[in-house]
């Protein structure tokens, strides 16, 4: 309901203003194409957001003072905190850092966007910001309409700068007219009262324009034109601190519980600082004083007196925050429990990382992964092995032939119940997340999906091969039994050394090391065939047996065959252009059938 | 950096698919680097091993690597020629 009326009244406002005051609407204007110059800033990051971006973030994970300075680089860099807390998130959702990563990056964001102010105020009012604009807009404009990705990146953000420096400008042009009909300085409130009064005004003003930039930029402008007091001024930076947390907490919506912790986070760092700024506003304001002599800053010049200000209160809550990291982290923990997810529900994939290619195709990756954990365990356990077992050093041949018991398990009911929806999930996510790809990245992404369909093939071999396993691995014929022990170990085997090569996913030839596994699949099934033809001619089993042991020894060969594609494509991380050279690299069916040509007739 | 040396740069930026070729460039010699060095540590494994079965699976691994390193080498010059 209240939502219905917000935008109505906003908008009836507004035009209302536009009417009563021309002045109000070349600020109005202003702050729009503000708005329309941060959206082209975005868009431009997020074509470079394809490597470079996630490489960093995804160092900054080893150290709390790593994540805090990239945070503070990154939003000086970019200008928009917005934009560093949303990725973060996205991020954070797709579970490539940690939560204390992710906290220290907001952290630092925060820092990081009090350098808008020292630009806005420093520069902006000084030099005759539109002579810049005009030519940014061309240039940058022609770019954008540019083939190559990077150079349609630049353009949108030379474009986007040229809007802000434009709308900058509007924003000074308007309140200086402003200062001839109106003095808004009338409406300023002395004490704590104006500062509380101030800060919520603040707030608002963010919340609206989901842009504490914004928010900056008219505080400044208003300021340099006399139009809000000093004081007020502080208070509304205040304000506009804790209102585009705003902007995190709807980035979080639709990210999952990581997310809206570190949205919880952002809110509370905010929040704290806000209230230490609030109580110790006339101490800080004094330190700011001190601060401006020091560097030279005249008395007058509120307006980088405010920028001042912005950052030293960001510095405070930066410095009373950071100690209690960790207790922050167990209190989200706390207080955002984790909701206990069965294992078929998808962990990684959620909406907030559709937009960004990259982190888009490493979250299905790793719910690719997922899948293979929830298959591992029904390949396992429908080859009557335990997953610690094939996870041990024990002798797998070994153990193949102590444990002979069957594990009672209903293949069909747990692929139906811990494989087929995430798989779909995976399906469906693949789907939609492709529109926005590059055509390499869309590769990739079909590769991960080609990958989800390896297991499930896997599982369904294993479901053919169980029923005949589970009656011979206890049959009284000792060579049948000896047989499908063997199949056991090997598959074991394979899922040993998949394990192996998945933990050494750093290491680029640890995918390589497949191709053995590949030798020895074709090696392991012509050996059974080779056995088979005495074991039936000595009669040791029956020509049933032989058929089943026949039609299974293909099975088992294709459980391997699909393990092993799967495992080139979820194992290889890293960049792309290592993923491509190690598929360029790993030998291919043709290759194998020679090498073993070789190995069986030498020269 | 030169002129010459600054603009091949900034082209080789600015062309998507060059930029994907020189990293690959990078990324192959890295790994051709990485299984050589495998070839030496294998190599000396085979020398000191006794063990038939391990000398025939440590063999099965080199003869991998090798044919391996030999498509990879291959590669790295169609794309250094490229």
């Amino acid at each position: 309901m209240i939502r219905k009326i917000v935008l109505p009244t906003i908008l009836f406002l507004l035009a209302y203003g536009f009417w009563i005051s021309p002045n109000f609407k070349e600020i109005a204007a202003g702050v729009s194409i503000f708005l329309f110059g941060m959206l082209f800033l975005e868009e431009g990051f997020k074509a470079f957001t394809g490597g470079l971006l996630e490489r960093l973030l995804r160092k900054t994970t080893s150290s709390t003072w790593k994540a805090l300075s990239f945070g503070v680089v990154s939003t000086t860099i970019m200008q928009s905190s917005s934009l560093v807390s949303v990725i973060t998130i996205s991020f954070l959702g797709a579970g490539l850092i940690g939560l204390a990563a992710g906290i220290g990056i907001i952290f630092g964001a925060n820092l990081g966007t009090t350098t808008g102010a020292w630009l806005i105020a420093g520069l902006g009012l000084k030099v005759k910001i539109s002579a810049y604009a005009m030519p940014m807009l061309v240039f940058g404009i022609i770019l954008v309409f540019q083939k190559s990705r990077n150079l349609k990146g630049f353009g949108y953000i030379l474009a986007g700068l040229g809007f802000l420096f434009l709308g900058i400008h509007h924003m000074k042009e308007g309140f200086e007219a402003f200062r001839d009909t109106i003095d808004l300085t009338a409406f300023a409130v002395a004490g704590y009262p104006g500062i509380l009064l101030f800060t919520l005004i603040g707030v608002f003003a963010t919340v609206v324009m989901q842009s504490s930039h914004a928010t900056l930029v008219i505080i400044i402008t208003a300021l340099a034109a006399q139009q809000i007091t000093y004081e007020n001024a502080l208070a509304l930076a205040i304000g506009a601190n804790i209102g585009t947390t705003i902007t995190a907490i709807l980035g979080s919506m639709s990210s999952n519980v990581q997310g809206k912790r570190l949205a919880g986070a952002h809110l509370i760092f905010n929040m704290v600082t806000a209230i230490i700024a609030i109580i110790f506003l006339y101490q800080i304001a004094e330190g700011v004083d001190w601060v401006s002599s020091v560097v030279g800053i005249a008395d007058e010049n509120y307006t980088l007196k405010l920028a001042v200000f912005h950052t030293i209160f960001n510095v405070i809550g930066i410095l009373a925050m950071l100690p209690f990291i960790n207790t922050l982290v167990d209190f989200l923990m706390q207080r955002m429990p984790e909701k206990i997810v069965s294992v078929a529900e998808p962990k990684y994939l959620n909406d907030s990382v559709i937009e960004l290619p990259d982190t888009a195709i490493e979250a299905v990756r790793k719910e690719t992964l997922h899948l293979y954990d929830n298959a591992f365990a029904i390949i396992a356990h429908g080859l009557s092995l335990h997953r610690h077992d094939i996870l041990s050093d024990k002798d797998l041949d070994e153990v193949a032939a102590e444990s002979t018991k069957v594990m009672p398990i209903d293949i069909d009911a747990e692929y139906e119940k811990n494989v087929k929806g995430l798989y779909s999930d995976i399906v469906n996510f693949t789907s939609r997340a492709q529109s926005t790809m590059e055509p390499d990245q869309a590769d990739e992404l079909f590769a991960l999906r080609a990958a989800g369909r390896d297991i499930v093939e896997a599982i369904k071999d294993t479901k053919h091969m169980h029923k005949n396993l589970s009656q011979y691995i206890v049959s009284d014929n000792e060579h049948i039994r000896a047989e499908y022990n063997r199949i056991r170990s090997y598959l074991g085997s394979v899922l040993r050394r998949l394990a192996v090569v998945q933990q050494e996913g750093d290491d680029p030839t640890s995918v390589l090391s497949l191709d053995i596994m590949k030798v020895e699949m074709e090696e392991n099934d012509t050996t059974v065939n080779g056995t088979l033809e005495s074991l039936i001619r000595e009669e040791s089993i029956t020509p049933h047996m032989a058929t089943s042991l026949m039609n299974d020894a293909a099975y088992a060969y294709d459980v391997t065959k699909n393990l092993v594609q799967m495992g080139e494509v979820l194992f290889a991380t890293g960049m792309q252009s290592m993923k491509d050279v190690e598929r360029m690299i790993a030998l291919d069916d043709e290759e194998i059938a020679e090498l073993l040509e070789r190995d069986n007739n030498p020269l | 950096m030169k002129i010459p040396k600054l603009l091949k740069r900034v082209q080789e930026y600015v062309d998507a698919d060059k930029l994907k070729q020189c990293k690959r460039k990078d990324c192959m010699k890295e790994v051709l680097q990485q299984l050589k060095k495998q070839q030496r540590a294998l190599k000396g494994k085979l020398g000191k091993e006794k063990n038939e079965k391990e000398r025939k699976r440590i063999q099965k691994a080199l003869d991998i690597i090798y044919l391996q390193r030999k498509k990879g080498l291959k590669a790295l010059k169609k794309l250094q020629k490229s």
